[in-house]
């Protein structure tokens, strides 16, 4: 019984170590002060966005297109959800850190739609600030754990923009971005939430007249 | 005293019809000469192949969206729209069948157990066959200036005006074909699709209806 117990506490160790471990070929450091870590999407002025969607959620599976544009009168940001052939369904705006619902189809008016889709634009569009940091220097990425406003995420990106990517991961959710081109639009988000929900957002250039 | 309620009357009831006049455009002079040439050309009417590019203001964001794409109808009741750019997307309506097609998925649907898509593709159909003015869901006026009819429609079924509130089809005065819809939704959101290159009664491959 004392060898089972013994086992049992050096497994229990053994687990602990391998958790707390950094990621591989990282060394742990502390930052001198709090960085931050830009939004996934950010806005450097206030020429519109558009994004193609496609969403499964458990056996079902939707397709649509999201646009934002930063107001220019205002720093808050207009979220509209919309059909390929033009039908809007849900519209919201994004201030200070929070996300609010301005317009929701009458079809698809359900408390838990809403408040999904507010954690998925403030998943989006919040920032991040930089509790530590591990880099990685032979690959020139580095890796930043972040305080987020539930818990905490892992941000990997390098400055090199063609291959700048942001993969934030909570306990729930995982939010990848990768971008080309522009430093602040990705060209593909790929986001996993509860119920087994996946969405993949793809822009689309050239969209606005 | 008379005379002064009658000015009265006169200058309101000018002023309604004024106000629900499009710019630019008259009520039609001979509405069933109009009527029944439209009647005609729906009657004479199988199939359509042309492209089409849809403009949808979105004014919470003060921009509009732009794609384009190409259209097929073949009579009764079967339409296709592929848009191309900037995203690919195919809408299939075919005998009650709603199919939607997106780079990624698929989805089917039977609009017979759906009454507002039902409704929806009831006026597409007419919408761009011409076969419009007997629609009782819709309260119609028709207008006109030198190039086209203008029918504007307003939807009296509820089920309808929570989606759209007001429908305008201009109608092409040599050919009598739909050359432009304008979808006004209950906010102040409006599409505009445009056609071109329209190629009326030549047939094509049916197997476009069935993706």
């Amino acid at each position: 019984m004392k060898s089972l117990t013994k086992v049992f506490l050096l497994l229990n160790i053994l687990i602990l170590l391998i958790g707390c471990a950094a990621p591989k070929d990282c060394i742990k450091c502390e930052l001198p002060a709090t960085i931050i870590i830009s939004p996934i999407i950010k806005f450097a002025d206030d020429t519109p966005v558009l994004y193609n969607a496609d969403i499964k959620v458990l056996k079902y599976h939707f397709s649509g297109l999201i646009a934002f544009r930063r107001m220019s009168d205002s720093s808050a940001i207009r979220i509209v959800f919309l059909t390929e052939v033009g039908l809007r369904m849900m519209e919201f705006s994004y201030e200070n850190g929070i996300a609010i619902n301005t317009y929701c189809l009458d079809a698809i008016k359900r408390n838990s739609t809403v408040r999904f889709m507010d954690s998925f634009i403030e998943m989006l569009l919040q920032q991040s600030k930089i509790r530590k940091t591990c880099n990685n220097n032979s690959l020139n990425k580095s890796s930043y754990f972040c305080k987020l406003k539930k818990g905490y995420a892992e941000v990997e990106y390098t400055d090199n923009i063609k291959d700048k990517s942001i993969v934030k991961e909570g306990r729930k959710n995982r939010i990848e971005a990768r971008y080309s081109d522009n430093a602040n639009l990705p060209d593909e988000i790929n986001v996993t939430m509860k119920y087994q929900t996946v969405i993949h957002l793809k822009k689309l250039n050239n969209a606005f007249k | 005293m008379k005379r002064i309620c009658c000015v009265l009357i006169a200058f309101f009831t000018f002023s309604a019809i004024a106000f629900n006049q499009p710019a630019g455009f008259t009520p039609v002079k001979s509405a069933s000469d109009f009527s029944s040439k439209m009647k005609d050309y729906a009657s004479k009417l199988t199939c359509i192949k042309s492209n089409f590019v849809q403009e949808k203001h979105l004014q919470y964001l003060d921009a509009a969206l732009e794609s384009e794409g190409k259209f097929w109808y073949k009579t009764p009741n079967k339409v296709r729209w592929e848009y191309t750019k900037p995203y690919k997307y195919i809408l299939v309506l075919n005998n009650g069948k709603l199919k939607m097609i997106s780079e990624s998925s698929k989805t089917e649907l039977d609009m017979k157990g759906n009454a507002i898509f039902e409704q929806v593709n009831n006026i597409m159909i007419a919408s761009v066959s011409g076969n419009i003015l007997d629609n009782k869901d819709y309260g119609i006026q028709v207008f006109e200036n030198t190039r086209f009819y203008l029918i504007l429609m307003k939807p009296t079924s509820q089920a309808i005006s929570t989606l759209i509130s007001q429908m305008e089809l201009y109608v092409d005065k040599n050919s009598y074909s739909v050359t432009k819809i304008k979808m006004i939704e209950s906010g102040s959101d409006y599409s505009e699709i445009s056609f071109s290159n329209l190629i009326i009664n030549e047939e094509f491959d049916e197997g476009l209806f069935t993706p």
